[in-house]
């Protein structure tokens, strides 16, 4: 399914979007308890994918995904950083 | 300084602030927007506008221009930013969420193409001064010596150094 990242009218990002409609979110928000094995479970997923896109991936498209997720990781640490 | 926000501080001190948030609220409700406004613990004022698809929904939760009053000792401030409407801190699911950041940079550049947030402190600012007491002006120490800014026309009172419309320095 080939979901955009943007909102074509808006420009404005979709993935909180879809983060709602995850099961692996609905199911660890569901009792509002987060416990350390649905942590583990949830990286183990995350590694999971990065792993399937690491082997799906063309040399040029997987440098451009590496780039975007370090680029989004350097956001978010910064801003972390600067709103503590 | 928080980020992604634009503040104004006036001099004027009013006893109530409810009639500036009616004033804010009605402002902004006759051009259709969507308009929550509740007093905060400290006295202040917490104003949620939002319309249309220029505040979307994050992670379930509407965004919103926030406006928020609070008075001080000598002076009155305002802040404008992006949060979640009727909520008057963000919630932490979201703040922590990955993309937030993302997000809150892209909605606070609408804020700004739009000028949303300085229309709303000017709408503040111009309620304040209504609702001032008619002697304010001499106890705010807007009588002998006050001043006009060179760069706005606002009235300086005249032991300021600053602009309390724009922030400027005085010349």
């Amino acid at each position: 399914m080939n979901r955009p990242w943007f909102d074509p009218e808006t420009g404005l990002l979709m993935l909180d979007e879809y983060v709602l409609q995850m099961p692996s979110f609905k199911k660890i928000m569901a009792d509002d308890r987060i416990t350390e094995d649905e942590v583990m479970e949830q990286a183990a997923a995350v590694t999971d994918k990065l792993k399937q896109l690491d082997a799906a991936l063309s040399p040029e498209l997987k440098s451009l995904a590496t780039d975007a997720l370090c680029e989004l990781a350097v956001l978010y640490a910064v801003v972390r950083l600067r709103t503590q | 300084m928080a980020m992604f926000q634009s503040t104004k501080i006036s001099p004027i001190v009013l006893d109530d602030l409810e009639p500036v948030a009616k004033d804010v609220a009605a402002h902004f409700e006759r051009q259709g927007f969507d308009v929550e406004a509740q007093p905060t613990v400290t006295g202040g004022w917490d104003i949620s506008l939002a319309k249309g698809n220029m505040f979307k929904a994050v992670l379930g939760m509407k965004t919103a221009l926030k406006v928020s009053i609070e008075t001080g000792e000598n002076n009155t401030t305002a802040n404008a930013g992006v949060g979640i409407f009727g909520v008057q801190a963000i919630p932490t699911l979201i703040a922590l969420f990955v993309t937030w950041p993302v997000l809150i940079t892209q909605l606070w550049g609408m804020v700004k193409q739009a000028k949303l947030d300085d229309e709303a402190l000017e709408c503040v600012v111009t309620s304040l001064k209504a609702h001032a007491p008619t002697p304010y002006r001499q106890t705010a120490g807007y009588g002998a010596g006050a001043a006009f800014c060179t760069e706005c026309g606002g009235q300086m009172p005249a032991a300021a150094k600053f602009c309390p419309e724009c922030g400027s320095k005085r010349v």
